[in-house]
């Protein structure tokens, strides 16, 4: 009875391909949904993998292990009992045993694969992961991120204004942190504040570009005055020596030197 | 599979013609001789035990000899014996065999034969053979014994020592009718004298076959467990049974559900086969304990609680 063997092993194949589905399905959820906060809160995200890959492992291991034929035997109860007994004589040659092998497999003909699926629950589930991408996607388009640090010195702010009403600017509460300049996470670092309407003229160069070694030649050598730049010169100090006539340069260092002395 | 349930629904059909009700006990007797084993079948006088055999027997074409026992029945009653015989001058001793040289055998109130007896014709269940003097006498095949015991009346009488029930594959219980057939049967036989007539509808060539058929019949491997599950657990119940049943009842559960796979016409064992087969198989196998019976516990009541408690 190869036939009865071969449908044997199409039916744990169909089995653990549906276990495999639903696993990672189910473990794809669970990647998500630990995913988005993670994100949100500044967390590490890929730490959403581990979660997922034990599930994945763990409800794998437990659906391959499963006794399909009891599933298939409560799907469809006219071949209760005789799919088992069916297995489990898979050996045994005679008639009663070879009749009842192929019974089954007559019978295994009504049985469809995708009764096994619950279709309404994977539809939710499909569905549920899509509006969980776009949901990662939106947070990182629009930067979404809950930093722990600044909400607890907010918090601590907050409670502190609400505590303290004497805190001499007569500003309170949330008025208070919004007016004081310090939140730089709401309002962006200072430093690039202060531009005002400044136009900044920044050329970015590009970062890659291609080197030709023909172009490479040997270094020539040259004076340095030839090299240094004319406009580049040094100048002496002048401050108050060109203001000051040369006949009296001297009587002005004599009562420096003195005030410096005394 | 589906042959041999028409042949069974039509031997039901026509044991209905004498017999009314009683499908139970007909199908119980049908699994005995299916499992080419014997019988003991306990009820209550007049409940048609006796006539539900040797209708069975009838419709089977199988020789029928009923051996009424009672406390001076010899061995020799049974199994036969030597007598002489005088032909042209000469004694010679010949060899006249007894009631047990049939193909059903009905001992009828075996609980009032002697221990000797009982013991004669139970060597004769088991071995399918009879030993008188120094020779061996093979016993015709099929070979039943269904023997019938009288719960009341236990006064003068030698109860069945649990070594030799045992070898019995199945107790059946036989209970009174209901109503309606009572009724059945009061018109049945009230009022007629004619018997009606009866077709074979197998033989033993037939009965042969099947004994190897029945053997045939698949079973999964957790119903076999279940059934060695539920054996096992008669030992383990000190509360409630004093002695459990023996491999041997897991033997016979296994080949009695066999046997009622095939009258149902399936080609597999089933979980109900088990569960159904269980009382028959282990009511004559446990013995309760004083406590047990004290509670007004039968055997069906302990079995029944074994089966819940096996998965």
């Amino acid at each position: 009875m190869k036939k009865f063997n071969k449908v044997l092993k199409e039916i744990n194949f169909t089995f653990n391909y549906i276990v495999l589905f639903n696993s990672f399905l189910n473990s794809f959820l669970i990647f998500l949904i630990i995913y988005i906060p993670l994100s949100l809160f500044s967390f590490y995200q890929m730490y959403a993998l581990v979660p997922a890959a034990v599930y994945f492992v763990i409800k794998t291991y437990k659906g391959i292990r499963k006794k399909h034929l009891i599933s298939i035997e409560k799907k469809y109860p006219f071949l209760n009992e005789r799919l088992r007994t069916a297995r489990d004589n898979i050996k045994t040659e005679n008639p009663v045993v070879d009749e009842l092998k192929s019974d089954i497999m007559m019978d295994m003909k009504k049985v469809e694969v995708s009764s096994f699926f619950n279709q309404k629950n994977i539809s939710y589930k499909i569905l549920l992961s899509i509006i969980l991408c776009f949901l990662v996607v939106f947070s990182a388009q629009f930067d979404l991120s809950f930093n722990f640090k600044d909400a607890a010195d907010t918090a601590v702010d907050f409670i502190y204004g609400i505590g303290d009403n004497n805190s001499g600017d007569g500003k309170q509460g949330l008025e208070r942190i919004a007016s004081s300049g310090t939140s730089e996470s709401v309002f962006g670092d200072a430093q690039i504040a202060q531009m005002g309407e400044e136009i900044l003229d920044v050329v970015i160069k590009p970062a890659g570009y291609e080197i030709n070694l023909d172009d490479v030649k040997e270094t020539e050598k040259r004076d340095f005055e030839e090299l240094f730049p004319d406009d580049v010169f040094i100048e002496t100090s002048d401050v108050y020596e060109e203001k000051i006539q040369e006949d009296q340069q001297e009587l002005v260092k004599a009562y420096f030197l003195k005030i410096a002395k005394g | 599979m589906k042959t041999y349930k028409e042949t069974f629904d039509s031997l039901y059909k026509e044991i209905g013609k004498i017999v009314v009700g009683q499908k139970d006990v007909v199908e119980q007797i049908m699994i005995t001789i299916l499992c080419d084993a014997n019988a003991l079948i306990e009820g209550y006088p007049g409940l048609a035990k006796t006539l539900a055999i040797k209708t069975m027997a009838q419709m089977m074409n199988l020789k029928f000899s009923r051996i009424q026992n009672t406390p001076d029945l010899m061995p020799s009653d049974i199994t036969g014996t030597y007598i002489i015989e005088e032909t042209s001058g000469k004694r010679n001793f010949k060899f006249q065999p007894g009631p047990i040289f049939a193909n059903i055998v009905l001992a009828d109130e075996i609980n009032r034969a002697t221990p000797k007896t009982q013991s004669a014709l139970l060597e004769a269940m088991q071995e399918k053979q009879v030993t008188v003097g120094n020779t061996t006498f093979k016993l015709d095949r099929p070979f039943f014994v269904l023997a019938t015991q009288n719960p009341i009346e236990q006064e003068g009488t030698y109860p069945l020592p649990e070594a030799q029930a045992d070898r019995f594959l199945l107790k059946i219980k036989i209970g009174y009718p209901t109503y309606d057939e009572e009724i059945e049967i009061v018109n049945k036989y009230a009022f007629e004298l004619k018997d009606p007539k009866l077709s074979v509808l197998l033989d033993k060539a037939h009965l042969i076959h099947m004994h190897e058929l029945v053997r045939q019949i698949p079973i999964a491997n957790d119903l076999k467990h279940r059934i060695v599950n539920i054996v096992t657990e008669t030992r383990k119940h000190p509360n409630l049974i004093e002695y459990g049943a023996s491999p041997r009842a897991s033997i016979g559960l296994v080949l009695a559900s066999k046997a009622r796979a095939l009258l149902k016409g399936r080609n597999y064992v089933s979980k109900e086969d088990i569960d159904t087969m269980a009382y028959p198989i282990l009511r004559h196998r446990i013995i309760l304990n004083f406590e047990a019976e004290r509670k007004g516990m039968s055997t069906d009541d302990a079995i029944k609680e074994i089966i819940s408690k096996v998965k």
